[in-house]
């Protein structure tokens, strides 16, 4: 989006350079194209004045050679002055005066005038400047001129001013000097120029709409017309009185360009001096001259505006297409997965981002599939574990006698056992079976680890331990056949720990062998007390190993209680032991109940010792009371 | 449980600290069973060693079938009087060479 948004700035940024050179371009262009057309015109009115100029020289030649060949007569002066005056018609009339009593000695006024009859559509002669009240050697056009020539053979210009005779029309006249051979000043020409005429001429001079052209006469620096406020020329100021004359440029060659404001607007003035002295000038407001351009610039605006806005949308529209489609599609299919199509596939057919988004999209619901199928399998797998777990559970504890009373007939003993494993099966067992009317076998073994291989293990050692025992072999024998039996190939080293012992029910004498088991407790009188004899070394550990037997007798009353290391390697949540003397004390603590309930009170007391602890290890307990032999 | 290892003229030291239960056993019994293919003397320092269960018994009584059949020796020094105990009631004792 940055990189979008830069690129349209940078867009922006080359517009706005290039509209600025092309304005700044075309302001020139149109600056040199307004320098040109003042040229032309400044040229066309510069004509004009020259050629009255010369018309007004060649005017003062023929008066020259008219006073050479002496006063032939008025008709060759009239002819003089109509025909030379006829050659050029931009001016209104034209003629040549004489100095007083030039000519003839005795005429003090010697002139001949003619001037273009609207009336007749001819140059015709007027006689009536020759009148002693008009007295046109006191004329101001007659003084200025006479006085401006100064014996020069060039040309002057008058101010303008009003006619007195007759028209009141306002005009300016340019004349030159007639001389006599030694160069004597005797008379001069004259041409009119009607400043109506020039007002027009320069009316038409408009490049744009609020320009206005002036013309300035040389020497008396009077504004002789302009068509400033709506072409009413205003005429009869000096130049130098413009509010904006010093800002005018008129200083070389050619058309100088300046710029002043006047009455609140900027112009541009294009003026141009002529060597006779005459100014041009044409003054254009700013505003017109660069209207068109402004206009341009708009427009160039209004295209780059709509250009950036029509970029712009079709980036949205490709942004749109880039981005929003495939996130669409992507959120899409992200809800279908949640849905719970585990199905969908992203088709996105892009090289960038999204398609590498959508490619793992569609890896990661192909993996999650399989996953799930994987965990279902799992599942299933377990449940079907679980349940022949619990079925290994009953098998397992329906291989230990679990009927109490279990010889409801036999007065003269009791006993109770019970086997909680840590998990669903568990490696201890205990077993207990009459050998024959007078001796009962009891059993409580250990088998090392926990759960099914222990399990499986101790299948084997309880279903050898009780062949073995079942027709009356010592119990040091049976336990070190066993053990050489569970030593063949017993791959996983595992091993056994058990208490074999025959009680001899009317003796009460109580034979058996310990390998490597938990010495059994023994309640002789009022207590319990350690039956501590030295171990033989664990079943299948070790090949031919012998095992001592022990003897006692127990006298009626008398219990002994034997149990696993489940027991006393209780844990609690300190990972401290229950261990042997809180056994001892527990098992002090019960004295003289029921079997049953003394087995579920030890048990109580390890539980609240191990405050909620997991339980780490079967927990596997057998309590015998020998009553007497003789009941 | 941890075990650190020390070697002492061709003899491997092995300190077990913590407890050898069900959880720590095999990590023990990965340890103890290649040592044998390192040293020809293997000793077990108990010094440190808490508790001996079932399943840390197999792996000396494991330890000790391997010393026997690759011609080594196993030797356990430092026990305490609670590993003792348990040693002695399993008859691990007498099956040990206990320094």
């Amino acid at each position: 989006m940055v990189i979008v948004l830069g690129f349209f700035a940078l867009i922006a940024a080359a517009f706005a350079v290039y509209s600025a050179a092309a304005t700044a371009n075309y302001r020139q262009l149109r600056t040199n194209e307004l320098s040109g057309i003042v040229a032309y015109e400044s040229e066309r009115v510069g004509k004009i004045i020259a050629e009255m100029e010369r018309n007004a020289i060649d005017l003062a030649l023929a008066g020259r050679q008219f006073y050479q060949t002496g006063k032939a007569s008025d008709s060759a002066g009239i002819s003089i002055s109509v025909e030379n005056f006829s050659a050029f018609t931009a001016a209104i009339g034209g003629g040549i005066w004489f100095e007083p009593y030039a000519l003839e000695s005795s005429t003090r006024r010697v002139c001949y005038y003619a001037f273009f009859d609207p009336e007749l559509n001819a140059v015709r002669h007027d006689p009536s400047f020759e009148a002693e009240e008009y007295d046109y050697h006191t004329q101001m056009w007659y003084t200025t001129i006479a006085a401006g020539l100064g014996g020069n053979n060039g040309t002057v210009w008058t101010a303008p001013y009003f006619d007195d005779t007759g028209t009141n029309a306002l005009m300016t006249t340019v004349g030159a000097g007639i001389y006599d051979d030694s160069e004597r000043f005797v008379g001069m020409s004259t041409v009119d120029w009607e400043i109506q005429s020039v007002v027009n001429r320069l009316s038409d001079i408009k490049p744009t709409e609020n320009s206005f052209a002036l013309l300035a006469s040389p020497k008396d620096d009077y504004v002789i017309s302009n068509t400033y406020e709506s072409g009413v020329g205003y005429v009869g100021s000096l130049l130098s009185a413009l509010p904006w004359y010093h800002e005018l440029r008129f200083n070389g060659d050619g058309v100088n360009i300046g710029e002043f404001n006047f009455e609140g607007l900027q112009y541009i003035s294009f003026s141009r001096l002529f060597d006779n002295g005459w100014l041009f000038s044409v003054q254009i407001p700013a505003r017109e001259i660069f209207a068109e351009i402004e206009t341009r610039n708009n427009q160039f605006t209004v295209i780059i505006g709509v250009s950036l806005i029509i970029l712009l949308a079709l980036a949205a529209y490709l942004l749109s297409r880039l981005i929003n489609r495939p996130l669409y599609k992507l959120t899409a299919g992200v809800a279908e997965l949640g849905g719970g199509n585990l199905d969908k596939q992203i088709i996105l057919n892009s090289k960038d981002e999204f398609g590498t988004l959508a490619a793992a999209f569609n890896k990661m619901t192909v993996d999650l599939k399989a996953s799930i199928e994987q965990s279902a399998r799992e599942r299933a797998e377990k449940e079907r574990i679980g349940a022949e777990l619990n079925v290994a559970t009953q098998i397992q504890s329906s291989m230990m006698p679990c009927i109490f009373p279990a010889f409801p007939e036999r007065a003269e003993f009791d006993i109770y056992a019970s086997m909680q494993p840590a998990k669903e099966v568990g490696g201890d067992f205990y077993d207990f079976f009459l050998i024959d009317d007078n001796t009962l076998a009891v059993v409580m073994a250990d088998v090392s680890g926990k759960g099914i291989p222990a399990a499986l293990f101790m299948v084997i050692a309880k279903t050898l331990i009780k062949n073995n025992a079942q027709y009356g072999k010592p119990p040091k024998e049976v336990f070190e056949t066993v053990n050489n039996l569970l030593c063949e190939n017993n791959e996983a080293g595992m091993f056994v720990t058990a208490v074999l012992g025959y009680l001899d029910i009317p003796s009460g004498k109580f034979t058996f062998v310990n390998a490597g088991h938990n010495p059994p407790l023994i309640k002789q009188g009022e207590r319990f007390n350690w039956l501590k004899t030295k171990s033989g070394f664990v079943l299948a550990g070790i090949e031919d190993i012998f095992y001592k037997q022990h003897e006692i007798t127990l006298q009626p009353g008398d219990e002994l209680f034997l149990y696993t290391d489940g027991v006393t390697e209780a844990v609690n949540r300190k990972d401290e032991l229950f261990n042997n003397p809180r056994l001892l004390e527990s098992a002090n603590s019960y004295l003289d109940l029921p079997l049953k309930e003394f087995a579920v009170s030890v048990r109580r007391d390890i539980d609240k010792f191990a405050e909620g602890a997991e339980q780490a290890d079967d927990i596997t307990m057998l309590v015998l009371r020998y009553k007497g032999g003789a009941l | 449980m941890t075990i650190n290892k020390t070697q002492e003229n061709g003899k491997l030291i092995l300190a077990i600290e913590g407890r050898l239960d069900t959880t720590t056993a095999p990590q023990f019994q990965n340890v103890l069973i290649p040592a044998f293919d390192k040293a020809k003397e293997v000793m077990l320092d108990f010094k440190n060693l808490v508790y001996v269960s079932s399943a840390g018994l197999r792996v000396l009584l494991m330890g000790q079938k391997t010393a026997k059949a690759k011609s080594c020796s196993m030797t356990v020094t430092g026990v305490s009087d609670d590993v003792m105990e348990i040693l002695e009631m399993t008859g691990f004792s007498d099956m040990l060479t206990i320094i």
